[in-house]
């Protein structure tokens, strides 16, 4: 059940950014449109959009890492002894469990620090600077618990075949 | 903490590609990268605040914007079937020539190139539509695969380029000019690969078996190309006539060109739910990735700067008195060791801040060095060990195919991609030309 839940909310919150990306081409779209009706341009948009990159990418990440798409080079691991191998990829999930841990705790303080003292980020409309890191711990968390769940199962991150998708 | 510049860039260079080479992902070897390496200069738990705080700034720039909106241009192209409908009309339009199967591939991959942003995504297209019909038309190896390997990387070049978008981004180019700089330099690519086809085709004339094709009638094949290709103008047009118009910035017109693919799919009836999930699913995760890198990578160029490892850097190579060719030639070889063993977008993350400084000071203008770092990482995507589109067309080829058989094939096309670097060097007005218009 609660295996199920965890999924479902990596999943959402994929979903979550395709649906984002969708809205920042709608509001790219209407804007210039109103531009070109005479109507100006909402100030809203760049900001719109650029906090939407940085959703985009939070929320996406966990899905990522859970279905092994984030970039490795898996040259070297791929050929060392099972053994070895198994060693070198407990360090890199701990190594990744540690740093993404670091990334929530500090964006919690950065988050708390933020709002109280009331910071805003100035873009083409002032947002409240907590809005920058308000999806740092959940993403960084949901990277945490991912890198704990290859760490404790034999789920390995690189037993996927060769990528074809990528820029 | 006071560290000599060479001692903080090797600690942060090796840090990183250490960490790729065993294989940590990307993103995380940034971040841990950056976390050590800002405590070690910084001397403080404080540095790891700075890390945090910083890694948003370059994300969450408007000129990036086009990098998933391209990819989700591309993908729905591919994923509606709207690139099968071009390709078709190509294949009608070539008539029975010597080697036509692989004109067929080099203009095929020009026509998707200018649709879409990704050289993985057009190797990948190219390679599963392109391979078992040479094979079954008798085509060597060399044949079949080299054009597709070396048209592929086109998209990288040709506007929209997604890579491009990055690196303007990065190097703080002007991303509208940046995009319209890589037009005549991908003509002129794509008119090298169809000269090298003549030749190896002159060359080893059974290499590429003709073979009878059915005779079609003119007003059939101007039918097909006012209902199949002319269409695609208008999404070309809405990408990169806006720009070079100057009437959208590449974010917009990047918007519209996934608007006008839609309108088109709708115009063919090709418009699904299905086609359009798919296409989503991929820019999550292609463009999730490469953010995902951008996001964890950003303070790292902040670190060479704040390290003294730029300038440091900087100094040192100017020491030389190196003349401008010789500093090319270091670069480029750099870029296609790199290459080995690394994907492009971490290449652009950790060489731009190093390369643009140094190459402003020797008076060589920023938007040229970018299209020359854009030709030399599609050059070091296809240099084995680790050349990406080696194994995306390793992927699609028949089962058996060696990775040595790959890259073999793609010798002559590198050999294409050199040839332009000395065209542009000679010729720097076929970069300059275009972008001056806007």
């Amino acid at each position: 059940m609660i295996t199920k839940l965890y999924v479902g909310l990596i999943k959402a919150l994929a979903v979550l950014a395709a649906l984002l990306l969708v809205v920042s081409i709608i509001f790219v779209v209407v804007d210039v449109m109103a531009r070109a009706m005479g109507y100006g341009s909402f100030r809203a948009t760049i900001a719109v959009v650029e906090y939407i990159l940085l959703y985009f990418t939070l929320f996406s990440a966990p899905y990522l890492l859970h279905t092994r798409g984030h970039v490795m080079v898996d040259m070297i691991i791929k050929a060392l002894p099972p053994g070895l191998r198994r060693i070198l990829e407990a360090l890199i999930y701990i190594l990744g469990m540690v740093v993404c841990t670091i990334f929530v705790v500090v964006s919690i303080y950065l988050i708390r620090d933020s709002v109280a003292r009331g910071y805003f980020d100035e873009r083409s409309i002032d947002l409240p600077y907590w809005l920058l890191y308000a999806a740092f711990p959940l993403c960084f968390g949901l990277l945490t618990l991912e890198f704990g769940r290859y760490l404790l199962t034999r789920d390995s991150l690189f037993s996927g075949d060769e990528k074809n998708e990528g820029l | 903490m006071f560290i000599e510049w060479y001692f903080a860039l090797a600690l942060l260079i090796s840090l990183v590609v250490g960490q790729m080479m065993l294989g940590v992902p990307v993103a995380i070897a940034f971040m841990t990268t950056n976390l050590i390496c800002a405590y070690i200069f910084m001397g403080d738990t404080y540095a790891f605040y700075q890390v945090v705080d910083n890694s948003t700034s370059l994300i969450t720039r408007f000129q990036l914007a086009p990098v998933p909106f391209f990819i989700l241009m591309g993908a729905l192209f591919f994923y509606s079937g709207l690139a099968q409908r071009v390709f078709t009309t190509l294949d009608l339009l070539l008539g029975r020539i010597p080697g036509r199967l692989c004109y067929l591939t080099v203009g095929g991959g020009t026509l998707f190139s200018t649709l879409t942003g990704s050289s993985m995504a057009n190797t990948a297209m190219l390679g599963s539509m392109m391979v078992p019909e040479m094979r079954r038309r008798g085509y060597s190896t060399n044949m079949s695969l080299g054009p597709i390997l070396g048209t592929g990387g086109l998209a990288m070049i040709i506007p929209p380029s997604t890579l491009g978008v990055l690196l303007a981004t990065v190097a703080g180019l002007d991303v509208a000019q940046f995009l319209v700089a890589g037009i005549l330099p991908g003509i002129i690519l794509a008119t090298f690969y169809s000269a090298m086809i003549v030749f190896m085709v002159w060359r080893n004339p059974d290499s590429a078996p003709q073979y009878e094709v059915p005779v079609v009638p003119t007003s059939e094949k101007l039918r097909a190309v006012v209902v199949n290709l002319l269409p695609m103008g208008f999404v070309v047009f809405m990408v990169v006539g806006l720009i070079l118009l100057g009437i959208a910035t590449p974010t917009e017109s990047a918007a519209f060109g996934v608007l006008s693919i839609l309108i088109l799919m709708g115009a063919y009836r090709v418009f699904s739910y299905q086609a359009v999930q798919q296409s989503l699913l991929s820019t999550v995760k292609v463009g999730g990735m490469v953010f995902f890198i951008i996001l964890n990578s950003s303070i790292f160029s902040q670190l060479l700067a704040y390290s003294g490892a730029s300038s440091g850097m900087l100094r040192f190579a100017t020491s030389f008195d190196l003349s401008v060719t010789m500093v090319l030639v270091i670069i480029f070889f750099s870029l296609i060791f790199l290459g080995m063993f690394m994907d492009p977008v971490s290449m652009i993350l950790i060489t731009t801040p190093i390369f643009f400084p140094l190459i402003q000071t020797l008076g060589i203008h920023p938007l040229w060095f970018g299209i020359f770092v854009l030709i030399c990482l599609e050059m070091s995507q296809t240099t084995p060990p680790f050349g990406l589109l080696l194994y995306v067309m390793l992927g699609v080829a028949p089962k058996g195919t060696t990775l040595r058989q790959v890259a073999t094939a793609a010798a002559p096309y590198l050999g294409c991609d050199a040839a332009l670097l000395v065209v542009i060097f000679a010729v720097p007005a076929l970069v300059l030309y275009l972008p001056s218009l806007i």
